[in-house]
């Protein structure tokens, strides 16, 4: 009887999918390319054994990696060192070379072997040729206690086994992307206390027309390392969620940063945001800043996110979107841990899904109040 | 009865002196047409708590919450920290009346806002603590460089429930958004 209830118990466990005949994609594959892991996690972690795995994932699911060597002669003959973006004259030339015609960018967030352990990672791909675009771009954020069941049954507690089902994860959503011919990844609503606290919208925003987004790195003013790119990519993913936007691929941005030799202190100015999306033909620009960005460490305390975005316009030189969020992972939890969120990652995405929401959809959509954003949140 | 009632005017006149003076925490020039004020800069907080991101955190708060208003509109940090290096600001968490009317210039701003971060933390009190925040602002106009509103806001602190039952008081984030919130709507007031 107990046997029996075990098994049924760990069928109910959120176990890595398998490889199924649906999820192969097959046939006019893409052949992919894949960088080296950016390491965001600000202390050493096993960058090769996650690229390793998600190389054997993603063939798993069917799709056409190039080969190792292939894509290093390309990279030590154009010499190569920024892997985290893709620039254009290398996009070009590896698909003249290889035939790649498309690029895997993986970035590590946190990998944490603590118990329980805490893995995020995102990766994203970026198309070669004359112009590269991010076409796909998603996260996996996990922690060995988000479920742990009855009697602790899903409790996980080796690091590779939770970094395997995030890889697997991503595999798969990017199979799913290449196989549906470039479907967005459609985020769920978020709960309102992600909503982002403080909102600024104009109405010269048009949720209809589609718009080009230059993302530059948000200024991290935070203990954690790497806490502006790492919102920035958050950023991204919810941007590529929604219809009619287009992401600006960031080894294009940080290249023309550097070519007019831009240098931020403070924040981008409308001569600096005339200047980037006149080079890539975008937009809107989007910046912010990170004041809290933090994972918590074993099983107390809770993570914290702390950001404020700021999307400024082309033609009306204007900010067009302002916003500040701020989030703790036991906000409005009050029996069981019910609601808790384990990672940063897995909660930032969700204020950043609320942020395009609030963002990019007609106000009735989103359930919030028919009044200017400032009212509604004096009124609370 | 006439040196008994001398005797209690005198005694109320004595008591009333003793009285604190009580003034507002805001001031506005009243020749001023705030309506006129279609677009501010927000130069950087200055910073006296021991907290070294205190000033970034309240003026983002505070730059956002102005904008959300939909009254005036705020520039982009990066526009005024441009335009303060432009016209070579030696301080721009406190400029000279000249060197506003310059910013105000080059920003084609009508207004200059500028605040000081006094408090921002935990703070502590026997076996009692609570996160507070005491902040103040002022508006400059941008044409003659002169002061035209004031305010100050303290929020958080330890309070008799604190006391009684401990808790630690409400996060600073909530704190901080109360003493900007309390201090847009001195300047809307």
């Amino acid at each position: 009887m107990l046997a029996c209830g075990l098994w049924g118990l760990s069928g109910c466990a959120a176990a890595p999918d398998a490889v199924t005949a649906e999820d192969r994609v097959r046939g006019g594959t893409p052949l992919i390319a894949v960088f080296p892991v950016e390491n965001l996690s600000g202390r050493p972690a096993p960058l090769g054994e996650v690229r390793r795995l998600l190389i054997e994932r993603t063939r798993a699911y069917g799709l056409r990696v190039l080969d190792e060597a292939a894509l290093e002669r390309a990279v030590a003959r154009h010499r190569v060192r920024y892997t985290a973006g893709v620039e254009r004259a290398f996009a070009k030339a590896l698909e003249q070379e290889t035939g790649a015609e498309a690029i895997l960018i993986p970035s590590l967030e946190l990998y944490d072997e603590a118990n329980p352990p805490r893995v995020a990672l995102f990766a994203r791909l970026a198309s070669t040729g004359e112009a590269p675009t991010v076409r796909w771009l998603d996260g996996a954020g996990a922690a060995g206690h988000d479920s742990p069941g009855i009697l602790g049954v899903g409790l996980i507690e080796d690091p590779r086994a939770l970094l395997g089902r995030a890889v697997d994860s991503l595999a798969r959503s990017l199979a799913r992307h290449v196989s549906e011919g470039g479907e967005r990844l459609a985020g769920r609503p978020a709960a309102r206390k992600f909503q982002p606290k403080i909102v600024f919208r104009s109405d010269a925003l048009d949720p209809v027309r589609a718009y080009s987004v230059a993302v530059i790195p948000f200024f991290n003013k935070s203990a954690r390392k790497h806490a502006g790119e790492i919102i920035a990519l958050h950023m991204m993913r919810t941007l590529m969620g929604f219809p009619g936007l287009g992401v600006v691929e960031p080894g294009l941005v940080r290249e023309e940063l550097l070519r007019f030799r831009i240098i931020m202190s403070e924040g981008v100015s409308l001569p600096e945001t005339e200047t980037i999306l006149g080079a890539v033909n975008g937009d809107l620009v989007l910046n912010g800043e990170v004041l809290e960005y933090t994972d918590p460490r074993g099983l107390y305390g809770a993570p914290a996110v702390d950001f404020g975005v700021l999307f400024i316009e082309r033609s009306t030189r204007r900010v067009v979107y302002s916003s500040y969020s701020h989030n703790a992972g036991d906000d409005r939890v009050f029996f069981f841990d019910w609601g808790r969120v384990n990672t940063a990652h897995a909660m930032a995405s969700r204020m950043a899904w609320a942020i395009g929401e609030r963002m990019l959809l007609a106000p009735a959509a989103t359930g919030a109040p028919q009044t200017p954003a400032g009212q509604a949140d004096r009124r609370r | 009865m006439a040196s008994r009632g001398i005797l209690w005017a005198f005694m109320v006149a004595l008591l009333a002196s003793c009285g604190p003076m009580v003034t507002g925490s805001a001031y506005r020039d009243p020749n001023m047409d705030f309506g006129a004020i279609q677009s501010v800069g927000v130069m950087p907080f200055q910073n006296l708590s021991r907290e070294a991101t205190a000033a970034d955190r309240v003026r983002d708060v505070f730059i956002n919450r102005l904008l959300s208003t939909g009254a005036v509109y705020v520039h982009p940090v990066g526009e005024v920290a441009r335009a303060a290096a432009r016209s070579e600001i030696q301080s721009p968490a406190a400029p000279s009346p000249d060197e506003v009317i310059k910013l105000g210039a080059l920003l084609k701003a009508q207004a200059i806002i500028t605040g000081v971060v006094q408090e921002y933390g935990e703070m502590r009190s026997g076996s009692s603590t609570a996160n507070a925040i005491s902040v103040s602002v002022q508006m400059l106009e941008a044409q003659t460089g002169k002061i035209v509103w004031t305010a100050s806001s303290t929020k958080g602190g330890i309070d008799i429930w604190d006391r009684l039952f401990g808790g630690g008081g409400r996060p600073m984030n909530d704190v901080t958004r109360g003493a900007v919130n309390d201090l847009i709507d001195k300047l809307f007031k």
